[in-house]
């Protein structure tokens, strides 16, 4: 393998791929990065196992092949060295670069080591709208589970339906659910289950990459053991959770009839405010529904505290008081856009449907809510 | 390696390629019995079928060689690199605090796998008490959940499971009775009896039996070009485990079989004072391990005695300690009556057992072993709480 670049073209590429580079593995050659060289194309791919990424650049090649190198010493030096061109040469698993001034030699792992990386199909590729995708991400991703003894629901389930496609999230306390209208998911049926890790990488590449000013569109595909995204010069992809997902549709109610309209920032402050006092493990505040008003009330024993506070709403139903879990109602208040939030209810030991008084065009969003049971 | 290099193990190797070859492979198997006898060997021999990208599929149900050993998949398990084939042992430092423990982990965990690539029928031995760690069960458990990653299906190997504390075990049987689409689980062990019993009833069992002297001195003497006499001796003495007699290739397992008789000899030869300074002088020897192995050797001595009074033969197809047969008759003599015999074996093994399992002061189980089998041998009555005793 030989075959040389400017130093910043490579030093971003494996930069990026870093990103998944685990710290401590039981795999050793995981510490280790695929570097691969083809046609006029250098391909750097680091795994944990769990993520996967592969970044593509163009290079100018004089001999094909490739070898994995310590992921982390690798990029120490590329960050050190002065702004040249490189030449990196690899002979009998070993790595040399040769810069202006010498050069440095790194043993590897030969490349066959490195555990398989998936390929992207790219005939079952779907686009979709970059900012669109990572809203339904972070609007979901906080309600996903980290209950180890139900594995389906440590995940987002992404399930499309020809035109549209939804995501939700659940930990049997709160849900949430997106749905986004998409004509372009060329009739595409599928229900797969990704792990918040690989949603937060992607969130945090497609905002990196949205400075840049134009919205992307990127592509997704959904394989039988991962899922793929590309984005254009870079790969991720995921190992998907098996299913199946719990039926969800059936504890969102259908019967609450009363309705409770409020000013999000209001509320928000309030309960940030009332919730200082609240009992440090259940985080419980008392929303005592009135004419009108809402009035939100705590109370710590150990610190014989007591809070309460009342607000302007429009109520109009019977009167009666829910407990919630203030940290829980303000993750939901978080993600909701617009000024004013609507709270759908039924009886105060059954779920509240939280959404937003402003609807995007073609998009859905629902949060759902758990009450605490109340001390008599 | 297939399953034609695993040795002997007809009928294991008959019930899992049937399975392979049906098909339905239970999704947890438990592969019990004595050590050495090729139980990961074979384990990782099931793994490599699961996942060979050209299995083939046994014509008929018998002895055959079901993965191919030649594609990638089959050449990673090898190396026990494969991303879907995990390996849990017991290993010391399980749960580590410092950084220095850490790297002491890692080393241990090194360790096992190096030793274990060489050859799988090797006994990897620490220094420090081993055990399974629970976070290796739960981030098992949390990536069974996913996808395979390459392979067709995931293969997680747990060996020495009865080294697992009653709390990962315990979590473990939720992960046994529901397992994950495509995956398996494989448990070893060499004493089924300390098991949990709603481990065991969870899995699919299959008995290693012990592997015939003759095949054992043949794998030496092929492989490790021992010289003949040596490797029938090795495998004798052996008592049907290739990875015991692989241990006499290295280390110094024959000295302490000799120090193991002389302890023998000392106590039912000499007086206290003498007892208690070969005892000391053992302990300052050798460490834990080699203690264990010293208490196997009396085990087997005392199998020879009972065997030679019950038949009155010491020839070499009767005993394991066939060199030392005059040692053996010497030692009937003064054990004449069988039930003393007997209640030697329970004393060594009894004593054996708490010193594997419970924290135990060494220099002081040996001791009372020794007098008590002075006691034994004089015919004055041993108490069997011995043990008791020597308890910390």
């Amino acid at each position: 393998m030989k075959f040389s670049t400017p130093k910043n073209k490579i030093f971003s590429a494996v930069q990026n791929v870093l990103n998944v580079v685990p710290t401590r593995t039981t795999l050793p050659v995981l510490s280790n990065m695929l570097v691969e060289v083809t046609d006029s194309k250098l391909k750097l791919a680091a795994t944990d196992l769990d993520i996967s990424m592969i970044t593509t650049i163009p290079i100018s090649a004089t001999k094909k092949g490739s070898i994995t190198i310590p992921a982390r010493t690798f990029a120490e030096i590329l960050r050190e060295l002065p702004e040249s061109e490189i030449e990196i040469e690899v002979t009998e698993n070993r790595m040399e670069l040769k810069v202006e001034h010498g050069n440095y030699r790194l043993s590897g792992i030969p490349s066959d080591e490195f555990p398989k990386l998936p390929t992207a199909n790219l005939a079952k590729q779907i686009k979709i709208p970059g900012g669109e995708l990572a809203e339904m991400i972070q609007k979901t991703v906080v309600a996903v589970s980290t209950d180890e003894t139900r594995p389906a629901l440590n995940g987002v389930l992404w399930q499309t339906s020809g035109k549209s496609m939804q995501m939700v999230a659940t930990d049997g306390h709160r849900l949430a659910k997106i749905s986004q209208k998409n004509n372009k998911l060329k009739g595409l049926h599928d229900d797969i289950i990704i792990p918040p890790k690989a949603l937060n990488l992607l969130v945090k590449l497609l905002a990196d990459s949205a400075k840049g000013g134009e919205e992307k569109e990127i592509g997704v595909i959904f394989g039988e053991n991962n899922i793929i995204f590309n984005l254009d010069d870079s790969i991720i992809a995921s190992r998907i959770i098996e299913g199946p997902y719990p039926n969800f549709e059936q504890v969102i109610p259908k019967d609450n009839d009363k309705k409770l309209i409020v000013n999000k920032d209001l509320l928000t402050s309030t309960i940030r405010r009332v919730s200082i006092l609240a009992n440090t493990l259940t985080h419980q505040i008392k929303f005592s529904f009135k004419k009108d008003t809402l009035e939100l009330s705590s109370a710590n024993f150990d610190l014989g505290g007591e809070a309460k506070e009342s607000l302007v709403c429009d109520y109009t139903a019977e009167p009666m008081d829910i407990g919630y879990n203030a940290s829980y109602v303000m993750d939901v208040l978080k993600q909701i856009d617009g000024d004013e939030v609507i709270f759908e209810l039924g009886t105060p030991v059954s779920a509240a449907m939280i959404y937003s008084s402003e609807k995007k065009e073609g998009q859905e969003c629902l949060y759902l809510l758990m009450p605490l049971r109340l001390a008599e | 390696m297939s399953f034609a290099n695993v040795l002997n193990q007809e009928i294991p190797k008959k019930i899992l390629s049937g399975a392979l070859k049906k098909d339905m492979l239970p999704s947890a198997y438990l592969f019990y019995g004595g050590v050495g006898t090729g139980k990961w060997a074979l384990a990782l021999e099931v793994a490599k079928a699961i996942n060979c990208e050209n299995l083939q599929i046994p014509s008929k149900a018998g002895n055959e060689n079901p993965a191919c050993d030649q594609c990638l998949s089959c050449r990673k398990i090898e190396k026990l690199i494969h991303p879907d084939v995990k390996m849990i042992f017991p290993i010391p430092f399980a749960s580590p605090k410092t950084q220095a423990e850490r790297d002491k982990k890692q080393e241990a965990i090194e360790k096992f796998k190096k030793d274990k690539i060489q050859e799988p029928y090797t006994i990897v031995k620490f220094d420090k008490n081993v055990n399974i760690p629970v976070d290796e069960i739960r981030e098992m458990q949390s990536k069974l959940y996913l996808k395979p990653f390459e392979g067709k299906r995931k293969v997680v190997i747990i060996t020495e499971v009865e080294n697992m504390h009653p709390s990962s075990a315990n979590s473990l049987l939720k992960t046994l009775e529901e397992p994950p689409k495509d995956s398996h689980l494989i448990l070893t062990s060499t004493d089924i009896n300390r098991l949990l019993p709603t481990v065991v009833s969870r899995c699919q069992q299959i008995r290693f039996a012990k592997i015939p002297s003759f095949l054992i001195e043949k794998r030496l003497k092929e492989r490790y070009q021992i010289p003949e006499e040596k490797a029938s001796f090795y495998a004798k003495i052996s008592n049907g485990s290739l990875g015991k007699a692989l241990d006499f290739l290295q280390g110094e397992k024959e000295n302490i079989r000799q120090d193991a008789i002389l302890l023998i000899q000392t106590s039912i030869e000499s007086n206290t004072g003498k007892i208690i300074d070969q005892v000391e002088k053992l302990q300052n020897r050798w460490d834990k391990n080699s203690i264990l192995e010293m208490f196997e050797f009396l085990i087997s001595l005392f199998r020879d005695v009972y065997l030679s009074l019950e038949t009155f033969k010491t020839d070499k197809e009767q005993l394991l300690n066939y060199d030392i047969a005059s040692e053996v008759v010497k030692l009937s003599e003064r054990f004449k009556r069988q039930n003393k015999v007997e209640e030697a074996l329970e004393l060594v093994d009894r004593i054996r057992t708490d010193c594997k399992t419970k924290n135990v002061n060494l220099k002081l189980a040996l001791l009372t072993l020794c007098l008590k089998l002075r006691d034994l041998s004089q015919n004055k009555p041993a108490h069997m709480n011995a043990s008791a005793s020597v308890m910390l």
